[in-house]
């Protein structure tokens, strides 16, 4: 019995020390950042550029954007950016808008309730410009190699902000959306168009071909309210903005970007 | 009086054993085992190998940068001379990946299908994967598939997916790291898959009631996804897939009370359309056997 307590007394008093010594070991590396030498190529620089964007799932009016793009890198991983998407395809109707359209009847054909093809698509909307800002948060750069014989630095980040959307229609009170009734003014149908104020959530990344030039991919969410048809959406036969609902359309866009200084700092 | 000595002495002996312990310099790793070493080492290397763009590195460097730190009077760390250069952080060569995933149409306005599946791959090589890959549908009509019919009063034609089943040829054409925050290295590759099955499609049809047909419809695929490596046997992935065949939809003059076989051999003379199917994918990769060795000296 005096064994065991003599033996218990012996481990408890060495815990402590143990317990002291292990704390006290430490690696030369603990305080070393993962990656040394390494590039930092965003920290205080501007980025400039100019792409392409391209929206996705709109459901009649597809757009083709000419996207500027300014940013200030306050440090490696924070920045804060302004971006531009003006419209240069408002005619490019969707697959669904195709299908509509031959569905419906030409102006004149038999009809007992459905628009005529021009009327359904005279209150379309589509996307006129974005003008967006947004804080960029880098928590990922690192390097890709391509084949193994490519390489290139990389970045993703998230994106968050705001900013306005402009909507536009080929004819946003058409004739034929006028309402019959003595008592109510409000019409049948109705392009919903406005310059909007919008959110703006995505994820980017940067592939490094040069130093100073990279390839800026975007994916982003603008969420705003709209009614994309122009007609009722809520079942009270007339198109007003209880009519308005929170949508998601989503753009992708694929720019070059030039930093300045050109040259960028190394870390220790 | 016996025990008591014999006490002491385990006392003064694991005394003896922690100053050992604080005295010793930290052991290298014997094994040569992954996961091994879970330290994250720093990586020094200016790029993917060492024998890459040294130069541009170099012409890239500020004249501040190139002045070392201690001439900035900055005491110099420990951990400065110390050149660590990690290894490939996983291997795929000859291990069987599992890969349950979750996917969602992305471009179709009218109808959306959530996937439950998985993909079953062999890796050839590092970077060569043949594999199959199974998946069951979920429908749901959006918003705007209901507002066709209050909007224009058209009722849209559509199909819905059951099931799909593909052979698919993996490749891995891109590697690189990543430094979180500059505090952890996280490993990833780019893949790229295509690959040939059969999808079953079933029609809905326009008018309530009546009966509807199934297709069986040869399909071709193309993918492109990013795996995050987080631990030995287990990756994250991230992957889109681009579905393209020929389907029957229900056609347009169909007639109440038509015999179906008369509605699918009609179907298929006039209403025979190409689909692409665009998907999102999200897969936890499981890999047997669950470690690997490296082949190369450390």
């Amino acid at each position: 019995m005096r064994k065991v307590i003599a033996l218990l007394l012996g481990g408890l008093v060495c815990l402590p020390t143990m317990a002291r010594a292990e704390k006290e070991r430490k690696s030369p590396l603990t305080d070393a950042p993962v990656i040394r030498k390494r590039l930092e190529l965003r920290d205080k620089r501007f980025e400039f550029g100019i792409g392409a964007g391209v929206s996705i799932g709109q459901d009649f009016y597809n757009a083709l954007m000419l996207m500027p793009k300014l940013s200030y890198h306050f440090t490696d991983w924070i920045s804060l950016a302004g971006v531009g998407g003006f419209n240069a395809t408002p005619k490019w109707k969707s697959s669904f808008n195709n299908d509509i359209n031959a569905a419906l009847p030409p102006p004149g054909g038999s009809t007992i309730k459905s628009p005529y093809q021009p009327d359904a698509q005279a209150t379309m909307n589509h996307i006129g410009y974005v003008l967006l800002g947004q804080v960029e948060f880098i928590p990922l750069s690192g390097k890709i190699a391509l084949l193994s014989s490519l390489f290139s630095y990389f970045d993703f980040y998230v994106l968050a902000g705001g900013g306005i959307v402009n909507l536009a229609a080929s004819d946003p009170t058409p004739g034929k959306c006028a309402n019959t009734s003595p008592t109510v003014t409000t019409p049948l149908c109705q392009a919903f168009t406005t310059t909007e104020v919008t959110g703006n959530f995505g994820v980017g990344a940067h592939a490094f071909i040069k130093n100073w030039l990279a390839i800026n991919l975007e994916l982003r969410d603008l969420l705003y309210k709209n009614n994309a048809s122009g007609r009722d959406v809520n079942g009270d036969s007339v198109t007003d903005t209880h009519d308005l609902e929170w949508t998601n359309n989503w753009i992708f866009s694929l720019n070059f970007q030039v930093f300045v200084p050109f040259k960028a700092k190394i870390s220790r | 009086m016996k025990r008591l000595a014999l006490g002491l002495f385990v006392i003064l002996a694991n005394l003896g054993v922690a100053k050992v312990s604080l005295a010793q310099e930290p052991e290298e790793p014997a094994t040569d085992k992954a996961g091994g070493d879970k330290t994250a080492p720093a990586d020094t290397s200016p790029s993917l190998g060492l024998d890459l763009d040294l130069t541009d590195v170099t012409g890239t460097e500020t004249p501040e940068a190139k002045k070392p730190a201690e001439a900035a009077g900055a005491p110099r760390k420990a951990w400065e001379d110390i050149v660590v250069v990690p290894r490939k952080a996983f291997l795929k060569k000859s291990r069987l990946e599992l890969a349950p995933f979750a996917g969602i149409t992305l471009n179709d306005p009218l109808i959306r299908h959530y996937s439950f599946g998985g993909d079953l791959n062999y890796y050839i090589t590092d970077v060569l994967s043949i594999g199959v890959e199974g998946q069951y549908f979920i429908k749901e009509l959006s918003e705007r598939e209901s507002l066709v019919g209050l909007q224009y009063y058209l009722v849209p034609t559509l199909n819905k997916l059951k099931y799909h089943y593909a052979l698919a040829f993996g490749y891995v054409p891109g590697y690189g790291k990543f430094g979180l925050f500059n505090k952890w290295i996280v490993h990833w590759d780019l893949t790229f898959a295509i690959g040939i099955g059969m999808i079953k499609t079933e029609i809905i049809p326009r008018a309530f009631g009546d009966t509807s047909f199934t297709n069986n419809d040869i399909t071709g695929h193309v993918g492109v996804g990013v795996r995050l490596f987080v631990l030995d046997w287990l990756t994250l992935s991230v992957t889109f897939r681009d579905y393209m065949y020929k389907d029957v939809f229900e056609y347009k003059n169909r007639a109440p009370g038509d015999d179906i076989a008369k509605v699918k051999t009609d179907s298929q003379n006039s209403q025979s359309q190409f689909v692409q199917n665009i998907m999102m994918f999200f897969s936890i990769g499981i890999y047997v056997p669950p470690s690997f060795s490296y082949r190369t000296p450390r």
